[in-house]
């Protein structure tokens, strides 16, 4: 059950971002998590509700993007996922390997509600993100 | 407004470890984290090793339980230092904790730190302790099919133990096929077979950690 954890680390993650822009709210955050991780989204879910009660992320709702490990074919050189523990290629049969990814945990978005007449547009937001630290 | 942000989520977790590994290279002790299942024999491997370890090095154990100081009792009986480290239910060590148990180990008196897990096969495998290597613990009697259902046990490992190998002929586990699929997810990880009894592979065990110890402290 480390679920509450990565819940708990979503929303401080968040929490710092939203305050690097002086955002009075954050909406919504998308996150990137991988199966290896074995998060259940439910339990996330749950968590979540719990770990952004009374924080600048107390009505952001959470959307979560599934990443699955990809394997190459020994063959025909395809990627592809890795379902139910089947190495075997779709497109031509052989066997995989090199597996890859899987394993992400990633906040990829924030969308923030700004202070009235705070004229700064999520174009600049974001440069101001790539020149940061 | 929508943001692009790209953050780590464990970052937090990940600068703790960063901050850990940094004390352990300033003191020149050399970690490592032990991982596995409940049940899976980590404290049974750790009183077989350690006195072979113990000739040489001068070690410590940091033990990670939910409850009870039943293993960190296992370990002082062999005059190892041990610190227990209780997580109250909390299912998995995190770099803070580790942290805090450190104020209790005397790292510059101390060549080689072991972190034994909580006792689970999932959670642990996500927290980055500041270990330099980790080492994951799989039981005959768990189950061949193990490293498919976890498969970030056996990923991210220098080394993967098969414990209580002397059970082989009461379990229908087939070795090589855990073997085949732990090297699915991680083709150069050490596998040894062991078991506390014989004993069998300790002696390989403590050879591979004295010689990792000796190769300095890359990851």
């Amino acid at each position: 059950m480390h679920e509450f954890s990565v819940a708990q680390s979503l929303v401080e993650a968040a929490a710092a971002e939203a305050a690097r822009h002086g955002a009075d709210r954050v909406l919504k955050m998308r996150c990137r998590v991988g199966v290896l991780r074995q998060v259940d989204d439910w339990l996330l879910g749950e968590a979540f509700a719990i770990a952004r009660d009374g924080t600048i992320c107390a009505t952001c709702e959470l959307a979560v993007e599934k990443a699955y490990m990809q394997a190459l074919c020994s063959k025909c050189d395809a990627r592809f996922p890795i379902h139910n523990w089947d190495w075997r290629c779709p497109t031509c049969g052989e066997d995989g390997g090199s597996p890859t990814g899987g394993d992400e945990l990633e906040l990829l978005s924030l969308e923030l509600e700004l202070p009235d007449g705070d004229s700064r547009s999520a174009e600049r937001l974001c440069e101001e993100r790539e020149c940061g630290p | 407004m929508e943001i692009a942000v790209l953050r780590n989520v464990f970052a937090k977790n990940e600068n703790a470890a960063r901050e850990n590994r940094r004390r352990f290279d300033e003191q020149g002790v050399t970690c490592l984290n032990l991982l596995g299942g409940a049940g899976s024999g980590k404290t049974s491997i750790l009183e077989a090793v350690l006195p072979l370890l113990s000739k040489s090095l001068r070690v410590a154990v940091l033990e990670g339980d939910l409850a009870t100081t039943r293993d960190a009792e296992r370990i002082a009986k062999l005059n190892v230092p041990v610190v227990q480290l209780l997580t109250d239910g909390g299912c998995h060590l995190t770099a803070t904790l580790v942290q805090q148990g450190l104020t209790r180990v005397p790292l510059d008196a101390t060549d080689l730190l072991i972190v034994e897990n909580v006792g689970n096969p999932i959670c642990p495998a996500n927290y980055d302790l500041g270990e330099h290597a980790r080492i994951s613990v799989l039981s005959v009697s768990e189950g061949a099919d193990k490293p498919s259902k976890y498969p970030l046990l056996f990923k991210d490992v220098a080394m993967v133990l098969l414990t209580k190998c002397d059970l082989l002929p009461y379990t229908n586990f087939d070795i090589d096929q855990a073997e085949a699929d732990i090297r699915r997810v991680n083709p150069d990880c050490e596998i040894i077979r062991t078991d506390t009894r014989g004993p069998t592979g300790i002696d390989r065990l403590a050879a591979w950690i004295l010689g990792r110890r000796q190769g300095g402290n890359r990851r």
